[in-house]
């Protein structure tokens, strides 16, 4: 029986439907669905039978991204422990970082997406990356600039960077 | 390839935005805007309070506080970002001008001096950083001996003599915090100017946002040395009451402890030229050992009273003695070279170079008093924790 664990014989991976708030059919693998907590919470609530999510507040282009960042995460996760399972020396969590980075070099509006996204879905460390994003955007950048880039109104009494 | 894909749905995305271009954008959830605030240095989270009024008070709240606190302490500490210092530098009118040194050692590296204090007539000494607040003694007045600063808010909070300090006694304060129950203690320690066997070495505590000093009992060590601070204690270099032997007292902020322990016994005694000197590195106790002229041994306390020897550092003609400050993300030790000169040293080529104010000054032979520093707009008043 040397061809038992055969990969082309394995059944089929179960997916599960993911639907965004402009209906939308995202049909995924579970594990990437369950990157997110939100899901994976509902998912141990939930009968076996019921495999689609109704995502009101993700717009089908940022699902579409925060599926890609998913599955990139899923695979890189299993080829990081396959190669310290064999000991073998691998760059894996350095190109990962690398692949995040490319990531979330967005626009602002994207990254407020995202951002939105993440924090809905609970996916933590993409959440956590997007505030990172945030956060490196405002260094070094004055407040008016900040209000630009980020498109928030100014709303204080005192602004001392007003101009006269 | 994936990249490309990416590129594609982020130009769809704008095309999305476009069409509903007239949404006010930025309305993120309050605990996420913490959160990203949290992640600021000083220097950018004062101008980000001039962004909108919803992020000055969220700036300003307690709890933000405290997140950014933490999350700063975390980069520094477990070095992913640059150190900074702050300095307190008496001039030659004997007035002390309180500077903070940014990313100390490293190329972007800046020098900011802080706004006079506004009773600027009075001499201060810096006794302690705390989490962005500074404690400092007046050498003036007597009647107000200690006061707690923010630098960045400009907050102050005046705190009066100690019960037990006479015009007759010597007084080491310190001033720490303890994380659990989110509170702020300045420590006095007093003895009488003539020490004989039958006065005592006491402590009082006098704890922020509660308002009355409060005596805590004996101290078995009378400390020589200014204040340094590991997580959660307080430390002086010191002689215990008892055996007179120099080692390490400390104060352990949670529980009003008093700790001491011994510096190792093959610690070169006889060289009275040479002063032992200790110190925080990494997150230990450390002390400096001279075993002969120009050669300085870092050791280092990983466990309770058992010393390693850690690094060793020989030192060109002219050296005395140095002090271990911390250690920098690239690896290099900052010292204090001589009791004046602030040096980055790399430990393994014992190369040095002056960094911070001493690259700028041209008098070799200020006195400083320096601490570690993370700014934060922690206020004195409310006791800097949380409500």
């Amino acid at each position: 029986m040397k061809d038992s664990f055969n990969p082309s014989i394995e059944p089929p991976k179960k997916t599960v439907t993911l639907v965004s708030s402009d209906g939308y059919d995202f049909e995924v693998e579970e594990e990437v669905a369950l990157e997110s907590q939100v899901i994976k919470d509902g998912f141990e609530d939930k009968a076996v039978d019921d495999r689609e999510y109704l995502l009101f507040n993700v717009h089908s282009d940022t699902l579409e991204l925060i599926i890609k960042y998913c599955e990139k995460h899923v695979s890189s996760r299993k080829s990081i422990s396959a190669a310290a399972a064999s000991s073998s020396s691998s760059n894996g969590e350095e190109a990962l970082k690398e692949w995040d980075e490319h990531f979330i070099s967005v626009d602002t509006n994207t990254l407020y997406d995202i951002l939105m996204a993440a924090d809905y879905l609970n996916i933590k460390s993409l959440l956590d990356l997007a505030i990172q994003k945030v956060a490196d955007t405002i260094h070094g950048r004055s407040p008016e600039q900040i209000r630009k880039k980020f498109n928030i109104e100014n709303d204080s009494i005192i602004d001392p960077w007003a101009s006269e | 390839m994936e990249e490309t894909a990416g590129v594609e749905a982020h130009k769809r995305v704008k095309t999305y935005y476009e069409r509903r271009s007239e949404c006010a954008l930025w309305n993120v959830p309050e605990d996420i805007t913490a959160n990203i605030l949290a992640r600021l240095h000083i220097r950018y989270l004062m101008l980000c309070r001039c962004v909108c009024r919803a992020w000055r008070i969220l700036i300003s709240d307690p709890i933000s506080i405290l997140m950014h606190l933490t999350h700063r302490r975390t980069l520094q500490l477990n070095n992913i970002e640059d150190t900074d210092l702050v300095f307190g530098v008496r001039d030659s009118f004997a007035k002390t001008n309180f500077y903070m040194v940014e990313n100390v050692g490293s190329s972007n590296e800046s020098v900011k001096l802080f706004p006079a204090l506004p009773s600027h007539l009075s001499k201060y000494k810096l006794v302690a950083s705390c989490n962005g607040l500074l404690c400092l003694r007046n050498l003036t007045l007597r009647d107000r001996v200690i006061i707690i600063w923010n630098p960045f808010t400009g907050e102050i909070l005046d705190i009066p003599s100690p019960n037990l300090v006479t015009a007759k006694s010597v007084t080491h304060f310190g001033f720490g915090y303890d994380s659990i129950v989110k509170k702020y203690k300045v420590l006095a320690i007093s003895y009488p100017e003539t020490l004989d066997d039958t006065k005592l070495v006491v402590a009082e505590v006098w704890t922020l946002g509660l308002g009355s000093w409060r005596h805590i009992g004996i101290v078995p060590f009378q400390p020589v040395d200014p204040q340094f601070s590991l997580e959660g204690s307080l430390h002086w270099m010191s002689y215990e009451r008892e055996s007179n032997l120099l080692g390490i007292g400390s104060f352990d902020v949670r529980n009003e402890e008093f700790h001491f322990v011994l510096i190792p016994q093959n610690f070169n005694s006889k060289s009275s030229r040479f002063v032992v000197d200790t110190g925080a590195l990494g997150g230990y106790i450390s002390a400096v050992n001279y075993p002969s002229p120009g050669l300085g041994e870092i050791w280092i306390m990983k466990h309770f009273e058992s010393w390693t020897k850690q690094y060793v550092i020989s030192m060109e003609e002219g050296f005395q003695y140095f002090k271990p400050l911390c250690l920098l993300k690239s690896g290099e030790i900052l010292l204090v070279y001589n009791g004046a000169k602030l040096v980055s040293c790399d430990p393994q080529t014992s190369q040095i170079r002056e960094v911070g104010l001493s690259r700028n000054s041209h008098n070799p032979n200020f006195v400083i008093d320096r601490f570690d520093f993370v700014g934060t707009f922690a206020s004195p008043m409310r006791g800097g924790g949380v409500e």
